[in-house]
């Protein structure tokens, strides 16, 4: 997919040769129809960096200032004037009212253009850029933050362009590395529980799900407070939340800290979370006196398992405790009984059959066989 | 050629119950009924515990309530009294090929009173977990037989 921009006055017909280069979106959302969301953001971002290198270099060429013009005399904007099909290939057109920068000074978003994409090819070189602002830096880093790993942006000249600038997580670690952060800025969808939360300074603490580290996070905000404020809960069983947030990943790859939220959900329904919270609360002899609770990690693994359920759309299943110390799933349809259990070693069992006639399947998953077993469960239920 | 199911001999004052409108009360735990009102299959399938022996109470000799009375004293937990009858055990197991008979122990168990038991021993494989799963439909299907005023 390609993006277009240019850079305008007016939103009218805009002649090609206020196109503001070629920028093609490559790999994972963006080879799906539309324009992915988390575009808008990323097309902001570059515009930023472009306005601000643009900056960097009148200022350069004009030792005897302290600023760049400011207000209409360096006014700056991108339009998304279109989106061409192929991978995403937005239409960016510039946008400008006129005044000192516009006109005798426009090349300044020119050479910015030019100034980013050299940077990204040297960067992807090995070689550190000789002409990339250091004051960009932190434009740099940050644009290309919910990139994937198997997505990049491409930047050409023009559509016919055989050598792109390419930015994608490789880049943005070199770019890191250069910028000697220690860290990589990432948009990220993170799961887990908020076990604590302070205002002073405004911070909260995080266990990430699958892995169970703990994290110190930053958000901003009464709005995002108050979500926070809503999934806080104590110790390990405080409601599983799915956080968007801008997290810091060190050089080995795991996340250090977030620095910022972006936005906070509950990710079960309420009556599938209440239903684990009142498995969470069971004691041993809860059915007699052989029998035992689930264990936290029984617990966390039927999360896992429903929320599973929940990207599969799945309907909800009854959820109920086995004697050994399991959770167990059951599923009910006019002519089918399946069931997944959660066994206290963490293992998944599946068994299916029918009500009508003979037909019966199971299989048993190791803990990391989730996705698998639910798929089981599905076709059993399709 | 099919073989004979092989029960363990009943022991003296055991009999096999074979008034098939009998109901057989059986108490669920709280937490094997979900919120949404579903109940577990695991109501009806014995536990390892229980040797392949389903206990269960006798509505010729005792009504629901009394069962319940009866079951909770011994410091278990019970939502309710919930129900399947004699014949819809034997049925269950006849749709699964699985060998089963309901057997009358009153007298033999020191409580609760009436007691009685679904006798999966002779099953194989996974037919305790397929009858169970049509006993707990049947037992939705008739209702709660007895629900304590507080739940």
């Amino acid at each position: 997919m390609a993006i277009t921009f240019c850079h305008v006055s007016t939103v009218a017909h805009m002649p090609n040769e206020d196109r503001f280069g070629v920028i093609r979106l490559r790999g994972g959302r963006y080879e799906r129809s539309g324009l992915p969301l988390a575009a808008a953001s990323e097309l902001a971002r570059y515009e930023r960096l472009v306005r601000n290198v643009a900056r960097s270099l009148y200022l350069d060429d004009h030792p005897g200032r302290q600023r760049a013009p400011r207000g209409d005399q360096f006014d700056f904007e991108l339009r998304l004037t279109s989106v061409e099909s192929g991978s995403v290939v937005p239409v960016l057109e510039r946008s400008a009212s006129g005044g000192l920068f516009y006109g005798d000074n426009t090349e300044y978003f020119e050479r910015s253009r030019v100034t980013i994409n050299d940077a990204l090819r040297s960067f992807n070189a090995g070689v550190p850029p000789r002409q990339f602002p250091q004051d960009c830096l932190d434009d740099f880093r940050v644009f290309g933050r919910t990139l994937t790993d198997n997505e990049s942006f491409e930047f050409s000249d023009t559509e016919k362009s055989n050598n792109p600038a390419v930015l994608d997580v490789r880049t943005r670690q070199l770019i890191s590395d250069y910028a000697d952060l220690g860290y990589l800025d990432v948009e990220t969808l993170l799961i887990g529980r908020v076990t604590g939360l302070r205002t002073q300074p405004t911070q909260f603490d995080f266990i990430v799900a699958d892995t169970g580290k703990r994290v110190t996070g930053s958000y901003r905000g009464t709005a995002v407070w108050s979500q926070l404020r809503d999934v806080l809960g104590e110790g390990p069983r405080a409601q599983l939340a799915a956080l968007t947030v801008v997290a810091r990943k060190n050089d080995d790859g795991e996340i250090s800290d977030i620095s910022d939220v972006l936005s906070v959900e509950l990710t079960l329904p309420d009556s599938w979370r209440a239903r684990l919270q009142y498995l969470a609360e069971l004691g041993d002899g809860w059915l007699d006196e052989t029998s035992s609770a689930p264990t936290a990690g029984v617990l966390d693994a039927a999360e896992q398992v429903l929320l599973g359920c929940l990207d599969e759309g799945l309907q909800r299943p009854g959820i109920f405790p086995t004697s050994v110390g399991g959770i167990q799933l059951e599923w009910e349809t006019a002519t089918r009984e399946a069931r997944l259990t959660v066994m206290p070693d963490g293992g998944i069992e599946t068994f299916w059959f029918s009500v009508a006639d003979d037909a019966e399947s199971g299989a048993a998953f190791r803990d990391d066989g989730i996705a698998q077993a639910l798929s089981f469960i599905k076709e059993a239920l399709s | 050629m099919s073989s004979e199911p092989e029960f363990p001999e009943l022991r003296e004052g055991e009999g096999v119950i074979s008034d098939v409108t009998e109901s057989l009360w059986r108490n669920a735990s709280p937490a094997w009924v979900d919120s949404t009102g579903q109940i577990t299959s695991q109501l009806f399938k014995a536990m390892p515990k229980d040797g392949g022996q389903l206990s269960v109470a006798q509505s010729r000799l005792v009504d629901a309530e009394t069962h319940y009375n009866d079951f909770t004293s011994l410091g278990l937990f019970s939502s309710g009294v919930y129900f399947i009858s004699v014949g819809q055990v034997l049925d269950a197991a006849a749709r699964k090929s699985a060998p089963v008979r309901c057997v009358d122990d009153n007298g033999l168990v020191e409580a609760p009173q009436a007691h009685a038991f679904i006798d999966y021993r002779a099953m194989t494989g996974s037919q305790p977990e397929k009858v169970a799963g049509l006993l707990k439909r049947a037992a939705l299907a008739n209702g709660i037989a007895f629900c304590p005023p507080s739940t």
